[in-house]
């Protein structure tokens, strides 16, 4: 067990090294959510603009919602999509099934070692923009804080767990190209990354109810605002976690599936 | 002869490449509903914001979903016919662009048409839906100039987009790096021009205005058909836009081939 978690602290330290190394992808996929994040901030206060409340919030607050809704996408990169689909259409997959290691653990470990990595800067930057912008609002009390902790670890697993088992679709296909356009329409909508959950029509706000995305946006950015708080939000957390769990085996299945159907090309 | 030839030669190579695509039918049908998918989204935000409120700086919810029609039949149509503006990247650092420098034909018409985007017929389909709706609920005073006008800038729409990206990719020449997401950045400028752009500030507005002039996609033709201010008339400078940017994207792509030395392989 030990030596276990030694194996996979070495992937995500080795991840870790390498974000810091290769920049410039990083600080591109950067931008690039900057830029969707900034279009998004600026149509939200236009649409403040000469009202105290939209559908319930107010501007401190929606403001608040966006920032950590930044900080969560920003925090938990999808890039893992990249290095797994390279892996599997250039057949380079076959020497990872030769390591002594678990793919999906070491994939885990490895989004673990980036997510440290890209945190701190994420989080100076979300800070930064926060106090440039007004007053915010903050969790009420320790209680909160620690929900939103949770929160954002569930958030972790659940995009982790998205990613990795769109990614392994590449089995099945010759490029990522479509499923990566899907999984992240899918997930900056149904998360409430764009706009809360709460603005939702009721048939809509069902389906996103059951989806597994809410845990990666919506249940920490209300957390943090307290707008989910008692049992609504332990019922959010159970239900967040057991999704993780669920997609966890649903890994677990499609990878199993995938091993069947694998076929290296020679080089 | 040459711009009839280059037109049939266009044909030629896109109905190919329709065809090297279909062979994926799996990856064809994701990106076809990726494609749609995606816009279904984009369209559905606005519907639930605009749930809760009338306007956005004074625009109406159909008026924005016709911008946002416009954007997504431009961007199909561009990502259906020259999605290969794309793969400079790839060309340059595989070497790959020798092979089209010796052929009588344009690279730019070889590289353009190096590949399709079958999702582009999504864009395309779920655009024009949106479009012929958006035409039924908002308020436009048609005259014959406005009915002329809509295709006009929408053709130009699609010009405009083709040089920016290929332009754009044209930074490989110079970057020689194995990836290049500068084009990428560029192209996610256009979000500007998805909304009424003023509501993104002045700074903002004058730059997808004179630097990369995406709002002549589908902002300030959107202002004149709906006659929002006095300077939408500028719409019609459109295909002069269009014109302008093609010919320096052409410049650009003859200055980077000076400094394009091949791969060495």
């Amino acid at each position: 067990m030990r030596q276990a978690i030694r194996k996979y602290r070495r992937y995500a330290s080795l991840a870790f090294q390498e974000t810091i190394a290769y920049r410039i992808p990083y600080a591109v996929n950067m931008i690039s959510i900057i830029v969707t994040y900034l279009v998004i901030f600026l149509i939200w206060m236009a649409v403040f603009s000469g009202k105290s409340e939209v559908g319930g919030y107010q501007w401190a607050e929606m403001k608040t919602y966006l920032i950590i809704s930044l900080f969560m996408s920003a925090l938990i990169s999808g890039s893992s999509e990249f290095r797994i689909s390279r892996q599997i259409r250039t057949g380079n997959i076959a020497v990872e099934l030769l390591r002594p290691a678990d793919y999906q653990l070491g994939s885990l470990a490895i989004t673990l070692g980036n997510c440290l990595s890209e945190g701190a800067l994420v989080g100076v930057a979300c800070l930064g923009f926060a106090l440039a912008t007004g007053p915010g609002v903050l969790p009420p009390d320790a209680v909160s804080w620690a929900a939103f902790a949770l929160a954002c670890a569930i958030a972790f697993a659940t995009k982790f767990l998205l990613v990795y088992v769109f990614s392994l679709a590449c089995f099945w296909t010759n490029s990522l190209m479509g499923i990566s356009w899907l999984r992240k329409g899918l997930t900056d909508f149904f998360s409430g990354a764009l706009i809360p959950l709460s603005f939702f029509p009721l048939w809509l706000k069902g389906a996103a109810d059951w989806l597994p995305f809410k845990s990666i946006v919506w249940v920490p950015a209300s957390a943090f605002t307290g707008r989910l708080a008692g049992v609504e939000l332990a019922r959010a957390l159970a239900v967040g976690a057991a999704w993780a769990v669920a997609l966890w085996f649903i890994a677990r299945f499609v990878w199993s599936r995938a091993m069947r159907k694998v076929t290296i090309q020679g080089g | 002869m040459r711009p009839l030839r280059t037109v049939k030669l266009f044909f030629r190579f896109l109905a190919q490449n329709t065809k090297i695509k279909l062979e994926y039918k799996l990856d064809s049908l994701i990106l076809f509903v990726a494609g749609a998918a995606m816009q279904t989204l984009g369209f559905l935000f606005l519907t639930v914001l605009f749930s809760k409120i009338p306007s956005i700086a004074g625009w109406t919810e159909w008026e924005i979903i016709f911008m946002l029609s416009a954007i997504f039949i431009s961007e199909g149509l561009v990502s259906f016919a020259f999605e290969g503006a794309w793969q400079i990247t790839f060309l340059v650092n595989t070497g790959e662009l020798d092979r089209m420098l010796l052929r009588p034909v344009s690279p730019i018409l070889q590289i353009l048409t190096f590949t399709m985007g079958i999702h582009g017929i999504g864009n395309m389909a779920l655009g024009a839906v949106l479009f012929s709706a958006s035409l039924a609920h908002v308020h436009i005073a048609w005259t014959a100039a406005r009915v002329v006008f809509i295709p006009l800038f929408i053709v130009s729409a699609c010009v405009i987009r083709t040089a920016i990206s290929f332009a754009a990719n044209c930074s490989a020449f110079w970057l020689k790096a194995s990836s290049n997401a500068f084009p990428l950045m560029v192209y996610q400028l256009a979000d500007f021009a998805k909304y009424p752009t003023s509501i993104f500030g002045k700074a903002i507005e004058a730059f997808v205005i004179f630097v990369v002039p995406y709002a002549f996609i589908s902002y300030i033709p959107a202002v004149w058909l709906f006659d929002k201010a006095w300077w939408g008339v500028f719409a019609w400078a459109s295909p002069l836009v269009a014109l302008w940017l093609a010919l320096l994207a052409r410049a650009v792509f003859y200055r980077g081939l000076k400094a394009y030395d091949g791969s060495g392989s």
